[in-house]
C-alpha cells in the first residue's frame, strides 16, 4: 500500500533515475573497496551491508510485484496476461544474458586468482627467507663468540674495573653496547657508542634464567623502526652471578634487504592465507552487482510494463463495458502514442455507438407509438381487420372482429383459421370463404357473407387484399369486413316507407271517389231497380266499399308506418304500461297474461302511447296467430339486464302459439312477412320501427321450444343508471 | 542465488549479536581501577586471551590481529541516567614477524612496541596489564562510580578480503563479555 502511494506520488523516471544512482554509486564503491582502495576499505563492511539491504527490498518490491501479478491472473484481470507474458519475456531476455556474464566472470576471477600463486615463487619465496636468516645466524654466531670473549676477560678484572675494562673491550671490537647487571637487574657497568644511551633495556625474567642454567641468549630483534638488532646475554662466572647483554646492530644495507624481503615473504604469505577470502569477496561483490541491477531492472520492468499496459487494461475493461451494453464509458488519454490513438478510436467508437443505439431507441420508441396509435385506430374501427400470414395463421384481430364475429380473437392469435372455424361452428360459412380465398392466394376480394350468430343473422360486407413486401414477396393477407346488418334493414325500411307513401299518395285518392261513386250508384238506382237487381246492386256496392274501407285502412297502416316519428319522450316505468295494456284485454278476449316483473327496475325513457301501440300489436300478433277456439296465454318477463357494459331493462314476450317458422325468423319484422291468415302484415314492423326509435332492440327469442318469443330490450338512461348506483333503486316506481 | 545472499547477509546481521563462540575467546578474569597519588588513574586488569587456531594461522601468514580494549565510566545518578565519564578504547597490535621468528606487541597509543620469542610470553605479557593510565582527558568527582572492561578483536581491521568471512565465522567472534565491577570515590 505504501508503495503504491509512493508510486502515485512520484513522477516514475526520477525514481528510477535516483534508484540507479543509488545503485550504481554503492556498487562503484563497493568494486572500488575490493579493489584495496585504502579510504574505502573501512567503508566495505558498511557498503555490503547497504547492498544487501537494498538487494531484500528490491526482492520485496519483485516479489510484491509478481504476486499481484498472480494474484490478477486468477481474478483474470483485464491486461494481466500480457503483462505476465511482457514480465517474463523481460526477465528471460535479462537474466539469460546475465547469468552467462556471471558464469564467465567467475571462471575468469577464479583462475586469474589462482594464476598468481606459482609453486616455484612460493619455493623462492621460503629460501630468500631462509638465505637472510642463514646470513644473519651466521653474524649473531660471530656476535655471540665476540661476546663470550668480552664476558671471558671480564671475568679476569675485578668488578671495581668493570666499567673501565668494558670499555676498553667495547672499543676494541668498534661496535655494540654492553651492560653488565645482576641478577635482580642492577646495572654495574655499561659500555657503547650511542650518545643518549642512558638505560639499556633488559631481558626478561625468562631469558636470565635460561643463561644462568649455562646456555647463551642470541637473539634477532626487530626494532621499533624496522630495523634490526642483535641480542646477545651471556653469563660472567663469579660468586654473584652476572650477566652480560650485547646489542649489536644489523647494518644498515643488510637490514633493508632483510626488511624488503621479510616484507615481501610476508605480503605473498597473507596472499597465499586469503587467497580463498579473496574468491569469496570477489564473487559476493560481483553477485550483489548483478542480484542488485537485475533486481532493480525486473522491478522497472514490472512498473514500465503496468503503464504500458494500462492503456489496453483500461481499453478492455472499457470494451466489456461497452458489451454490456453501458456506451457512457469514457476512457481518459494519458498518451500521445499510439495506444492513446487507441484509446481516442475507442472514445470516438463509443460515442457513435451511443448515438446510434440512443437513435435505435428513438426509433423504435417512435415504431412503438405508431403501433400503439394503429392499434388504438384499428380496434375503434368499428369494421373488423383480420390479418393473416402465408400459412393462414392468424396475425392480428382487432377490437370490432370480436364485437362483430362475437369470439375472442385475441386468444386465437397465432393459430390457423381451420382451427377458428372448428372452434366456432356458427362461423363456419364466413370464416371457410375467407380460408378458401386466403388458400387460393390471388388478388383482392368483395363478398357478402351473411351468418346466424348468437345474435341472429348477420350480413357482412368483406374485403380482402393480399399484403406483399417491398420486393414483392407475399407477406399474408388482411380482411376488413363491416357488419352492415343494420344498413342493409334500414335500406328495406326505407324502401317500403316509400312503397307506403307512393299508396296513400296513390291508392287513398281514388279510394274516396270510387266509395262515393258507388254509394251514389247505389242510391240512384235502388229505387229504379226490381228487387233482385236492386239486391245484386246493394250486394256490390256493400262490397266495394266495405273494400274500398279495408282498402282505406291498409293504406292508413301504411300512412303510419311510413309516417316520420314524432315522439314524446318522457319517464315511464316499463310495467305499469304493460298492466295498464293487459288490463283492456278482458278473459273474454280469449287470452290469458301473465306478468313477472323484477322489483325496483329503473325507469326508461319513452313516449307512452307508442309503447302501448307496441305492446297491442304484440298481443294482436299473438291473438291473430292464434288457432280458433283456442285458449291463448300470452307471458310478460321484465328483468334489468347488463350486456357489454351496456344496461338495458328487458322485456320478453311469450304466447302459446303456433310459433314463427326458422325460414322467416330473420324477416319477420319486415312488412308483409307474416305466417297469418289475418292482419295487414304490418304489425310487427311497427313494432320494430317504433322500438328502435326508442334506442332499443328487438329480436325473435332463439331456442324457445313453443309458441313465439320476442326479446325487447330498452337502454336505462344514465341519470337513472348513476341515480341507482348512488341511492339503490328506491324511487325507481315512485 | 537470492536466498543464498539473503541468507549472508541475514548471519552478517545475526551473529555479532549472538556472539556465538566454539572453544577459544576472551575472558576478563579481574580489572581495578585506582587512583595514583597525582590523582591520576591507572587500570589493572587480568585477562586471558585464548585465541582460535584459525586466528593464529591467520597471524603466522602476516596477518595482524588488533586487539580493543574497552573501558567504559560511569557516575551513578540517582535521579538522572548515569552519566558516562570514561569511554576509552585501547588497541593492541599483535604481529609474527618471520626472519626474527619474533611476535611483536604494538600499543597504539603509545606507539611501545616489544618483542617476544613465544607467542604464550606475548600473551602473558599482554593479559597482564598493570597501572595503564586512563581517564587523562576527564577528572573523576566523588561518587558512585560503575566501570565495565570488554576485550575484542577488531574484525574491521583485518585485511578487507577477510572480513565477510570474519563476520560469519565463530572462528573470528573472540569477544569478551562485559566484566562490570563498581567503585566508590
Amino acid at each position: 500500500m505504501v508503495i503504491r502511494k509512493l508510486r502515485i506520488r512520484l513522477p516514475l523516471s526520477l525514481v528510477v533515475i535516483a534508484l540507479f544512482t543509488a545503485i550504481v554509486a554503492s556498487l562503484h564503491l563497493m568494486s572500488s573497496a575490493t579493489q584495496s582502495s585504502p579510504q574505502l576499505g573501512s567503508m566495505y563492511s558498511l557498503l555490503v551491508l547497504i547492498n544487501s539491504v537494498g538487494s531484500i527490498l528490491l526482492l520485496t518490491l519483485v516479489v510484491v510485484n509478481v504476486y499481484g501479478l498472480l494474484r490478477q491472473l486468477a481474478r483474470r484481470t483485464a491486461g494481466s496476461h500480457l503483462t505476465a507474458r511482457m514480465a517474463f519475456l523481460f526477465v528471460l531476455l535479462s537474466l539469460a544474458p546475465a547469468s552467462i556474464v556471471f558464469y564467465y566472470s567467475m571462471q575468469f576471477l577464479k583462475q586469474s586468482i589462482d594464476s598468481w600463486f606459482d609453486v616455484r615463487i612460493d619455493q623462492a619465496m621460503e629460501d630468500a627467507l631462509e638465505l637472510g636468516q642463514a646470513a644473519l645466524d651466521e653474524r649473531m654466531r660471530t656476535m655471540l663468540h665476540q661476546t663470550e670473549q668480552v664476558a671471558a676477560k671480564l671475568q679476569l678484572a675485578p668488578i671495581m674495573e668493570y666499567p673501565l675494562r668494558l670499555t676498553e673491550l667495547r672499543d676494541e671490537m668498534g661496535e655494540g653496547e654492553f651492560t653488565v647487571f645482576s641478577r635482580q637487574g642492577r646495572i654495574i657497568a655499561a659500555g657503547g657508542s650511542q650518545l643518549g644511551f642512558i638505560l639499556p633495556d633488559l631481558p626478561d625474567a625468562g631469558v636470565l634464567l635460561r643463561v644462568k642454567q649455562g646456555k647463551s641468549y642470541i637473539r634477532l630483534e626487530p626494532n621499533q623502526d624496522g630495523s634490526l638488532q642483535i641480542r646477545a646475554v651471556v653469563a660472567v662466572p663469579s660468586d654473584d652471578p652476572l650477566f652480560l647483554q650485547a646489542v649489536f646492530p644489523v647494518p644498515l644495507r643488510i637490514s633493508q634487504l632483510a626488511s624488503t624481503v621479510e616484507s615481501a615473504y610476508v605480503h605473498y604469505k597473507e596472499l597465499g592465507f586469503l587467497r580463498s577470502s579473496l574468491k569469496h569477496t570477489f564473487i559476493l561483490t560481483l553477485s550483489l552487482v548483478l542480484l542488485l541491477s537485475l533486481l532493480a531492472a525486473i522491478w522497472v520492468a514490472f512498473v514500465s510494463i503496468r503503464r504500458i499496459v494500462a492503456p489496453v487494461r483500461r481499453l478492455a475493461q472499457g470494451t466489456r463495458a461497452v458489451a454490456e451494453g453501458r456506451y457512457g464509458q469514457r476512457l481518459a488519454v494519458r498518451a500521445k502514442d499510439e495506444l492513446g490513438f487507441l484509446v481516442e478510436s475507442f472514445n470516438t467508437m463509443t460515442e457513435k455507438l451511443a448515438q446510434a443505439s440512443e437513435e435505435a431507441r428513438l426509433s423504435r420508441l417512435e415504431v412503438e407509438r405508431q403501433r400503439a396509435y394503429l392499434e388504438t385506430v384499428l380496434s375503434n374501427l368499428s369494421s373488423g381487420v383480420l390479418s393473416f400470414d402465408n400459412t393462414s395463421r392468424l396475425l392480428t384481430a382487432n377490437r370490432a372482429v370480436d364485437d362483430i364475429l362475437h369470439l375472442p380473437a385475441h386468444d386465437y392469435l397465432g393459430l390457423p383459421i381451420s382451427r377458428l372455424k372448428a372452434e366456432h361452428p356458427y362461423l363456419a360459412e364466413p370464416l371457410g370463404r375467407i380460408e378458401r380465398w386466403l388458400e387460393k392466394g390471388a388478388g383482392t376480394w368483395r363478398g357478402e357473407i351473411s351468418f346466424v350468430g348468437p345474435t341472429g343473422r348477420r350480413e357482412l360486407y368483406c374485403h380482402g387484399t393480399p399484403l406483399f413486401n417491398g420486393s414483392g414477396e407475399k407477406l399474408g393477407a388482411v380482411v376488413v369486413f363491416d357488419d352492415v346488418t343494420a344498413l342493409i334493414l334500414a335500406q328495406r325500411q326505407a324502401a317500403w316507407s316509400e312503397v307506403a307513401r307512393r299508396l296513400a299518395h296513390e291508392i287513398k285518392n281514388p279510394l274516396t271517389p270510387i266509395q262515393l261513386s258507388a254509394e251514389r250508384l247505389h242510391h240512384k238506382l235502388a229505387s229504379r231497380l226490381d228487387a233482385r237487381d236492386a239486391e245484386v246492386l246493394d250486394r256490390s256496392t256493400r262490397t266495394i266499399v266495405q273494400q274500398v274501407e279495408a282498402l282505406k285502412a291498409m293504406v292508413n297502416a301504411f300512412a303510419e308506418y311510413a309516417r316520420s316519428s314524432s315522439i314524446q319522450l318522457q319517464r315511464v316505468a316499463l310495467a305499469d304500461i304493460v298492466e295498464q295494456v293487459v288490463a283492456l284485454y278482458p278473459p273474454q278476449s280469449g287470452i290469458g297474461f301473465t306478468i313477472d316483473e323484477e322489483p325496483n327496475l329503473p325507469r326508461i325513457s319513452a313516449d307512452p302511447l307508442q309503447l302501448r301501440q307496441v305492446l297491442h300489436n304484440l298481443i294482436k300478433n299473438s291473438q291473430e296467430a292464434l288457432a280458433p277456439s283456442t285458449q291463448g296465454n300470452m307471458c310478460f318477463v321484465l328483468r334489468k339486464t347488463v350486456d357489454q357494459g351496456e344496461a338495458f331493462v328487458q322485456l320478453t314476450v311469450r304466447d302459446n302459439g303456433p310459433g314463427i317458422p326458422k325460414d322467416q325468423v330473420d324477416r319477420i319484422f319486415e312488412p308483409y312477412v307474416t305466417t297469418k291468415t289475418k292482419g295487414t302484415g304490418l304489425g310487427l314492423a311497427i313494432v320494430k320501427k317504433i322500438i328502435e326509435e326508442h334506442g332499443g332492440s328487438i329480436r325473435v327469442e332463439n331456442g324457445h321450444q313453443q309458441g313465439a318469443g320476442f326479446i325487447i330490450r330498452f337502454p336505462i338512461p344514465e341519470t337513472d343508471m348513476r341515480a341507482e348506483a348512488n341511492g339503490g333503486s328506491s324511487g325507481a316506481r315512485s | 542465488m537470492n536466498r543464498f545472499a539473503g541468507w549472508l547477509v541475514l548471519f552478517g546481521l545475526l551473529a555479532p549479536i549472538t556472539g556465538w563462540n566454539a572453544d577459544a575467546g576472551f575472558t576478563v578474569r579481574r580489572a581495578e581501577l585506582f587512583r595514583h597519588e597525582d590523582r591520576s588513574w591507572g587500570l589493572d586488569a587480568d585477562i586471558d586471551f585464548d585465541f582460535s587456531d584459525t586466528a593464529i594461522e591467520a597471524m603466522h601468514n602476516g596477518v595482524p590481529l588488533t586487539l580493543v580494549m574497552r573501558l567504559r565510566v560511569k557516575r551513578v545518578r540517582p535521579w538522572w541516567w548515569d552519566e558516562t565519564m570514561i569511554s576509552e578504547n585501547h588497541r593492541r597490535t599483535i604481529l609474527f614477524h618471520p626472519l626474527a621468528r619474533a611476535y611483536q606487541l604494538t600499543a597504539a597509543d603509545s606507539g611501545v612496541t616489544e618483542n617476544f620469542a613465544s607467542l604464550r610470553a606475548l600473551l602473558e605479557e599482554l593479559g597482564r596489564i598493570r597501572n595503564l593510565p586512563v581517564g587523562a582527558t576527564r577528572t573523576l568527582a566523588g561518587g558512585e562510580y560503575r566501570a565495565a572492561l570488554a576485550v575484542t578483536l577488531d574484525i574491521e581491521s583485518l585485511p578487507l578480503p577477510l572480513r565477510p568471512t570474519a563476520y560469519l565465522s565463530p572462528q573470528w567472534h573472540l569477544n569478551s563479555p562485559w566484566f562490570r565491577w563498581s567503585f566508590a570515590n
